[in-house]
């Protein structure tokens, strides 16, 4: 791509500066709101570590242990000048260190979002294609027809539907989906089975929907009709012409659904009990163990400002007209 | 309560087996009697968090009290549905002076997973951290009551209380009382108890195995223990029917009816393990009028509450937190009742007027929502209008309960009867969510506590009772049972006071 970024006007690093500067910009606003968010909640760390046992003289003790007594913008500042040297502090609750605690639910959080990629990415995209191609067919009505269906049903009920049909009746998969004592690869599979399962019926929908739109407009362009009053036959056009031209909204589609997993995986981790990020922000919100949540938080939002950042990107590759400076339209 | 081991488990175990030589052939329950070896037994339990730890004063969950009695040891340990004191690391103890001094004689050849042998010195180091200044136990006003801990020999120490007590054994089975070996200060879970933890992810699971040189040398049958964190009733039912575990714990009340026909798995009722109660600030206007907390008490339909709230799964209280199975129940005093008529006679002598609010909230389980509805319609029948508040979960510990006037309360059990009248009834207790300060009350208790007469004790402990019963700031309508699904396949499994076999079902039980 060396070649394409030219002297003076690049697009492809005003790209870089822009989004770059939007990214940290989004993330800074991210920390403070949840900073404030989770101060807002009723009770702090303290509170819910005490619980029942909270007296006055115990509560106060523990908040001067924790630096809870300091006011809200200092916690803040000094948060984020700690996390900008990488420092994301200790958890409130436990007292480990906040990457101790992060890193190997986002080690899960991250296989369970890429297994169920795997195997939704082919699924939903050659069902979007298909249904392009067979446009208003009954094929094309079915697809649309049960994935409106599975789109329409919450994340949480598929799967304690999936629960209740294969763990509880037929006791094929483990209904906790906690990682197994002799850790090899079946087990794995076992217990990652159902929650990948239920993630692929909950996204599968809107990425192919996502999918055939795209097609259908490359399909609907003045060039394709050129290519059938010319004669040449529907699947060469759509291989060689509609294809190529819809590579990078389906690009694009592709990876804002893995963005859009790592969301649903939030719900899916509690109803499997699976150890994974989401669980643990859910768990650490409850303890009000403010560094934990923030640094869930944050990392939610990076991954889904990159996502999106790799999605434009991968847009801005895949089409000549726009990673070239403008010189009007080539096609 | 001086013990000695007259009957000690490992003698009822010889004695029952014996038994089973001749029977086994003709009565096959007997054959529950001779355990073997084996197994992974997996438990759902509730309770647990990522930001737990090993540290015993932050142990203050279910599952943190399944913990303790997998992974370590009390002094003294709690068996069955009576609570009988059995040995634990102190193989017997001895109270003298009224109970203010106890001699405890610790088994010999007992060691930690390190290898290291338990001492004395063990046990002093282990109960005193609970007393230091950034403790946050639930153990703490036991430590507290420690005036002095001396070492004899190596397994025998002596403990001096600030004032007799003759329960104090009975305290030590507390969980957080566990043992661990002196100067610890990592916590890394290293103790005496049948299973040594070979993995541990917070919030998650923890995976132990067998203890080859425990010192109950006829205990822990099967060779791995898998404690699973699932605080979702839901995900422990799933578990449960699926195979996945073969014990769960706190089962909801209302669905349990739909599991008991299940193939291959029991459900058991723990009596008595926690009460949902209401609280009525004594010392706060208008409660502070004995005539309407009296009022209110008969106000209350506990047969409805038993009936519609826990499926006719628990007991009826009698507004004091020692449950009707409990050996110091008074089953002598007056039981109050559902009496709209007294109620309403009782109400306007107060010369209260105007609706009472009524605080409630999930944190206090979804029984304190059911249970307060229902108040309100029989209050009503006595001319009582009770308004129902309904506060979220957050910080309702620490900003309604014992605060507010008018509230929804809970309390798990104590291992004595003592303990719960002294920590939330008696005057002055940072326990005391009621505020009411009642001299009888306060003499009642603390002479029974030095009290060496068993039947003086009791009768002391009846009229502590009464008073509580007619004078207090607490409606105790009912003790729900809380459900727990046992596989049929675990064999030797004895329903205790508290979940899971008094917390160390991993030692007693075996597969079939």
């Amino acid at each position: 791509m060396v070649s394409l970024v030219q002297k003076g006007r690049s697009p492809l690093r005003d790209f870089f500066v822009a989004r770059g500067v939007s990214g940290v910009l989004s993330l800074l606003v991210v920390t403070g709101l949840i900073f404030v968010g989770t101060a807002l909640l009723p009770g702090d760390t303290a509170s819910a570590l005490l619980g029942q046992n909270a007296n006055s003289q115990a509560l106060e003790t523990l908040r001067r242990n924790l630096g809870l007594d300091q006011p809200l913008y200092l916690r803040y500042f000094s948060w984020l000048a700690d996390a900008v040297r990488g420092d994301l502090g200790t958890s409130l609750a436990s007292g480990r260190p906040v990457a101790d605690v992060l890193l190997p639910r986002l080690a899960n959080s991250l296989l369970l979002a890429s297994i169920a990629a795997v195997f939704l990415l082919p699924i939903a995209i050659g069902g979007g294609i298909l249904a392009a191609v067979r446009q208003d067919s009954w094929l094309d009505r079915l697809l649309g027809f049960t994935s409106m269906l599975l789109l329409a049903m919450p994340a949480f009920l598929v799967g304690y539907l999936l629960i209740y049909v294969f763990a509880v009746r037929m006791g094929w998969f483990p209904a906790i989906s906690v990682a197994p004592l002799a850790g090899g690869i079946d087990a794995w599979a076992k217990i990652l089975a159902l929650p990948v399962l239920s993630l692929v019926i909950i996204a599968q929908a809107h990425t192919m929907k996502l999918t055939r739109t795209a097609i259908l407009s490359v399909l609907a362009s003045d060039y394709i009709l050129m290519a059938e009053i010319k004669g040449i036959s529907r699947r060469y056009i759509i291989l060689r012409h509609a294809l190529p031209n819809a590579l990078s909204p389906i690009l694009s589609i592709s990876i804002l659904t893995v963005a859009y997993l790592i969301v649903d995986v939030v719900v899916i981790e509690i109803v499997f009990s699976y150890p994974g990020l989401g669980k643990l922000m859910v768990d650490s919100v409850a303890y009000r163990d403010l560094t934990v949540v923030q640094a869930c938080g944050l990392l939610f939002a990076a991954i889904f400002i990159a996502m999106n950042f790799l999605a434009d990107l991968l847009a801005l590759l895949a089409n000549p007209r726009r990673r070239v400076p403008a010189r009007g339209h080539t096609a | 309560m001086n013990r000695s081991n007259d009957l000690s488990r490992r003698g009822f175990l010889q004695g029952a087996s014996a038994l089973s030589l001749f029977a086994v052939s003709t009565w096959p329950v007997f054959a529950q009697a001779s355990p073997k070896r084996g197994g992974t037994l997996s438990i759902a339990i509730e309770g647990a968090s990522t930001g737990d730890t090993f540290d015993p004063r932050t142990f203050n969950s279910p599952y943190w009290a399944v913990v303790g009695g997998t992974v370590f040891n009390t002094l003294v340990e709690a068996h069955g549905p009576a609570n009988e004191l059995r040995p634990g690391l102190a193989k017997s103890w001895e109270g003298f002076d009224g109970g203010k001094r106890w001699v405890f004689d610790l088994v010999e050849g007992a060691t930690f997973h390190d290898g290291r042998p338990v001492t004395a010195a063990d046990v002093i180091y282990s109960l005193q951290i609970h007393n230091a200044d950034d403790s946050r136990s639930n153990s703490r006003a036991i430590a507290a009551g420690i005036a002095k801990m001396t070492v004899d020999t190596p397994t025998r120490l002596i403990v001096e209380l600030t004032e007799g007590n003759y329960f104090f054994p009975a305290m030590l089975t507390n969980y957080p009382l566990c043992i661990i070996p002196e100067g610890t200060t990592v916590f890394d879970g290293i103790g005496s108890g049948p299973y040594k933890i070979t993995r541990f992810s917070a919030g998650e699971a923890l995976e132990t195995e067998r203890n080859e040189n425990y010192f109950k040398s006829d205990m822990a049958w099967v060779d791995r223990v898998v404690l699973l964190a699932a605080n979702d009733a839901g995900a422990r039912v799933s578990a449960f029917q699926g195979g996945q575990v073969q014990i769960a714990t706190a089962l909801d009340t209302r669905t349990a009816s739909m599991l008991r026909g299940l193939p291959g798995k029991s459900l058991y009722n723990i009596a008595g393990s926690f009460f949902v109660g209401f609280n009525m600030r004594a010392d706060t206007a208008p409660f502070d009028n004995p005539d309407l907390r009296l009022a209110l008490k008969l106000a209350i339909n506990r047969e409805d509450i038993l009936t519609r709230v826990f499926a006719g799964q628990g007991r009826i209280g009698n507004d004091t937190p020692i449950p009707p199975n409990d050996p110091l129940f008074a089953a002598d005093i007056a039981q109050n009742s559902y009496d709209p008529e007294r109620a309403r006679e009782l109400f306007q002598q107060s010369g209260v007027t105007g609706p009472l609010q009524l605080i409630t909230s999930d944190a206090v389980t979804s029984a304190a929502i059911d249970m307060a509805a229902l108040f309100k319609e029989h209050a009503a029948a006595a001319g009582i209008d009770v308004e129902i508040v309904r506060q979220p979960a957050d910080g309702y510990w620490s900003n309604i309960w014992a605060k507010a006037p008018f509230h929804a309360t809970m309390w798990g059990a104590r291992p004595t009867a003592d303990m719960i009248l002294t920590t939330a009834y008696s005057s002055g207790s940072a326990g005391n969510d009621t505020h009411w300060s009642n001299p009888d009350f306060d003499a009642a208790i603390a002479a029974a506590r030095a009290e060496s007469d068993e039947a003086a004790r009791n009768a002391l402990y009846s009229e502590a009772q009464r008073i509580l019963s007619s004078d207090g700031g607490v409606i105790v309508p009912v003790f729900g049972d809380m459900i727990e699904g046992v596989s049929d396949e675990i064999q030797g499994y004895v329903a205790g006071t508290q979940h899971c076999a008094n917390y160390r079902v991993a030692e007693e039980v075996w597969f079939a």
